[in-house]
């Protein structure tokens, strides 16, 4: 069943086309993610999904109600929309249970006993209470804007970057924490990010979006090895893209014969993902051969680069493990490891 | 405007916590501890006149001239103006700010520019044009008319600088929660423009204990009138004395309060990275409605003084243009420049140890130097024509009593700039010079000193704005034969001489004007625009 659902939306902010003719669903109970580089537009759409801003044509609908048609419709306030942005937008002013017991309706009973479960759903200790935002960790500050967020008890809830502030480590906990939390309470998210890797681990549906169209959408793992170009190729991850000649579901490359997928003939280019390529020493120098021309160790994951024999094309760059690790000026051969993707 | 400095001041030392200043410089800080340490006792001199004369005349004596009617009805009259006009004014500078800083107003840049600029009006003066424009004004109604015109700049400008830096994120959160677009203000972005409304009311507050020249002109007497109306009649009466304490005491009321009210609370940003410039909201409607406050506000403030001098000047025509008025321009600037200089240079030592050597003793001796300028004019002039009157006799209405009144009165002023501008010295140059040879003090002048200029110089200009425009005290202090714009100004209108009395008027506004404009700018880049 469809929650939200945007048709054909469209913004424009003085001469950029901030979204032009976006159209995408959102299953009810699933998580999305709208991924693109900055100024793509993704936080635009956020911003017209939570009634912040109004587009000048198309629609919003959430729940079998219209939330925005053009310029007109439901404002914020009233559409019942989570969201987490980017620094936690905490009220600097309030303490924390008061933040979190800030949507409630006025009034409200249970109040003590609501912030306490929400202090324990988002994985905060009971102390935190009466904290202030700025005695806050950038983590405790997320955790408690998802419970004040919660606390509305919303269908839909929007993450904007509400990781991007974070260390490494603690971003992985975080999206992890978050995700948990959500699935429990049954609520639909949409997360825009920049960061594809986030999108791709966290969502179960993601949209690409560039310089304010939607290029595509659909599983990680449908983008990540059937990108519809090959721009949206190397956004979502490292590619080797090679020009090739198709017949009969092999492609003639630089690497020998590949088996594709589809059933393109003629020329064409064919998109490999470096996992998919193994690096083995050969010193008979066979047709997918070539010689190592660099070699960066790092740690668990190196990076060697093979200049292929006979061929103009800058070295493949393949990612391997420490083990049996060539050495620069070696002979090798790549192998690959199942079928190569076709950009029509 | 004093007060206003000190808020950076405070915003400053959030920005550099004392742990990470520099502990350990090697100019050494004895003489320098020493200077400000007789720089803050003779800030105490007001203050402990008060205290002595109170001791001086005993319990009976002060019970007899405090507690009688007549005081009681100065007070109430002084309680009535700060529980009317600062509330008035925290409405008009709040509604105003909100319209040129968050909505989509026309002209929202003309109209914030408009409200900043009355401060370069001296109160004397908005009350003077009123009075020619409708002579019977008088009273309390009218003192708060005027005084709310006069001053409501002083929150405009903290509250407007706060509104551009809060971070819209925090609004839009409260719209997700389902607050409607009133609610969110009054919820949210209201009480985050608590401490600019509590620094900006305090200095409108002290600003109404220390008004003379507004109130006497439309006849409504407050304890700062009554003063100088006594020492008028006699130079040393206990009477005066005596409701100086009283004015004193409502200083240090005003004062407790604000650190009460504002409490000790961060409302900085919590997040990190820059924020994003907040969106104006539409009027709709009631945008063109919405001009009605700022082009009122503008056509009062400065639409009145602007109209009132134009007619007297007309009237007048080039023959009150005389060589009095080129006298007093000169010995205005003279004694304008005089008193910078002096009090920046009063000011170096604690400046210096408030960054190089923060620690109990400095911020002791740093809120010597604060208070003092805090005290009404009327009450630094007081005390020190008593003291020369009685110990000092021979430098009783001399120049350098004027001087030094100004340096007390104007010191806060001086030592804000300052002390930011020697903060963004390094102590690294100052080693490094020593390193190549010079010696601390050396050092010291050809290095720290010299990238200090900057803020040296903006210490020296606001001094000598203030200066400009100062009233009370240059009655009280300044020896005979001196006129600056503003005595000469006084005595004009004292006499209804009002033709004559606006070329006057006219040149404290010219000399106001561009630092006050410099002042409107500069606050804006320190929010970062």
């Amino acid at each position: 069943m469809t929650l939200l659902d945007l048709e054909d939306i469209s913004k424009r902010y003085g001469t950029v086309q901030a979204l032009d003719g976006v159209s995408f669903a959102v299953g009810a109970g699933s998580r999305a993610a709208v991924v693109g580089p900055s100024g793509s537009g993704k936080t635009t759409l956020l911003r017209i999904i939570a009634g912040f801003e109004f587009p000048d044509s198309g629609r919003v609908c959430f729940d079998g109600a219209l939330l925005a048609n053009g310029p007109a419709g439901v404002p914020a306030h009233r559409r019942g929309i989570g969201i987490v942005s980017q620094d936690g937008a905490l009220f600097p002013h309030l303490s924390v249970a008061d933040n979190i017991a800030f949507g409630f309706e006025r009034g409200a009973p249970d109040r003590a006993r609501r912030v306490a479960e929400l202090l324990e759903m988002v994985e905060l200790e009971d102390a935190m209470a009466t904290r202030r935002p700025h005695q806050l960790s950038g983590g405790q500050q997320q955790r408690v804007a998802l419970a004040r967020a919660l606390g509305r008890r919303p269908r839909l809830m929007l993450l904007d970057e509400p990781f991007s502030a974070l260390d490494t480590g603690l971003r992985e906990n975080m999206r992890k924490a978050v995700s948990r939390v959500l699935q429990a309470a049954g609520i639909t998210a949409i997360l825009v990010t920049h960061d594809q890797s986030e999108a791709l681990s966290f969502a179960d549906q993601v949209a690409v979006l560039r310089e304010g169209r939607l290029v595509q959408a659909g599983s990680p793992q449908t983008l990540y090895h059937h990108p519809r170009d090959r721009e949206t190729a190397l956004f979502l991850g490292d590619a080797v893209l090679l020009p090739a000649f198709i017949r009969d579901g092999v492609a003639d490359c630089a690497l020998g014969h590949v088996a594709v997928e589809g059933d393109h003939a003629g020329k064409a280019e064919i998109m490999l993902r470096p996992e998919q390529i193994r690096v083995i020493a050969d010193s008979a120098s066979p047709r997918n051969g070539g010689r190592v021309v660099d070699v960066q160790f790092g740690g668990a994951v190196c990076t060697v680069a093979v200049a292929l024999a006979d061929v103009a094309l800058p070295p493949i760059l393949i990612k391997t493990s420490s083990v049996a690790l060539p050495a620069p000026g070696d002979l090798v051969r790549l192998d690959v490891a199942g079928r190569a993707h076709v950009f029509a | 405007m004093g007060l206003l400095q000190e808020n950076t001041a405070e915003a400053l030392d959030t920005a550099w916590p004392a742990a990470q200043r520099r502990q350990d410089a090697r100019v050494p800080h004895a003489p320098m501890v020493v200077l400000a340490a007789l720089i803050a006792l003779f800030s105490l001199v007001p203050l402990g006149f008060i205290g002595w004369v109170t001791y001086d005349v005993g319990w009976e004596t002060v019970k007899t001239l405090v507690f009688r009617p007549r005081v009681g009805e100065l007070v109430l009259n002084t309680v009535y103006l700060e529980l009317i006009a600062i509330p008035l004014s925290i409405i008009v500078a709040v509604a105003t700010a909100f319209l040129t800083e968050r909505s989509d107003i026309p002209f929202a840049r003309l109209w914030a520019w408009l409200a900043v600029t009355p401060l370069a009006v001296p109160a004397f003066v908005h009350s003077y044009a009123w009075v020619s424009l409708i002579p019977s004004m008088h009273g309390l109604a009218s003192g708060v008319f005027v005084a709310v015109l006069a001053y409501y700049p002083f929150l405009y400008l903290p509250v407007a600088a706060t509104l551009r830096r809060l971070d819209p994120a925090v609004e839009d959160a409260a719209a997700s929660l389902g607050l409607a677009p009133a609610a969110v203000f009054f919820r949210v972005v209201l009480p985050q423009l608590r401490i600019p409304l509590c620094g900006g009311s305090l200095l409108i507050g002290l600003h109404l204990l220390s008004e003379y020249g507004l109130f006497a002109m439309i006849r409504f007497d407050t304890l700062a009138t009554a003063i100088v109306d006594q020492f008028q009649s006699s130079y040393n009466s206990p009477a005066a004395n005596m409701i100086g304490g009283v004015l004193v005491a409502c200083c240090l009321f005003l004062l407790a309060l604000e650190v009460l009210l504002r409490g000790n609370e961060r409302y900085a940003r919590v997040g990190t990275g820059t924020a994003r410039p907040a969106d104006r909201q539409k009027l709709g409607r009631f945008r063109l409605p919405a001009l009605l406050l700022p082009a009122a506000m503008a056509a009062l403030t400065l639409g009145v003084p602007l109209i009132t001098l134009g007619r007297w000047l007309w009237l007048g025509g080039l023959a009150i243009w005389d060589g009095a008025v080129t006298g007093a321009v000169v010995q205005t600037l003279v004694l304008a420049l005089a008193g910078g200089v002096l009090t920046t240079i009063a000011a170096v030592p604690m400046a210096w140890l408030s960054v190089r050597a923060p620690g109990r003793l400095q911020r002791l001796l740093e809120a010597c130097h604060y208070y003092v300028g805090s005290l009404p004019g009327v009450v630094v002039a007081l005390a020190l024509v008593s003291i020369t009157v009685r110990f000092l006799l021979p430098l009783y209405q001399t120049f350098a009593m004027l001087l030094a009144g100004y340096v007390l009165m104007f010191l806060p002023r001086a030592l804000v700039g300052l002390r930011a501008s020697i903060a963004q010295a390094p102590v690294e140059l100052e080693r490094a010079a020593m390193a190549l040879g010079r010696t601390p003090g050396q050092a010291l002048r050809q290095v720290t000193l010299r990238l200090a200029a900057p803020g040296a110089a903006a210490g020296v200009a606001l001094v000598a704005l203030g200066i400009t425009n100062e009233l009370t005290a240059t009655l009280m202090l300044a020896p005979n034969g001196v006129e600056t714009l503003a005595t000469r100004f006084w005595s004009l209108t004292s006499e209804i001489d009002y033709v004559a009395a606006a070329p006057y008027a006219v040149m404290m506004v010219a000399l106001s004007l561009p630092l006050t404009l410099l002042l409107h700018a500069q606050s804006k880049r320190t929010a970062g625009q």
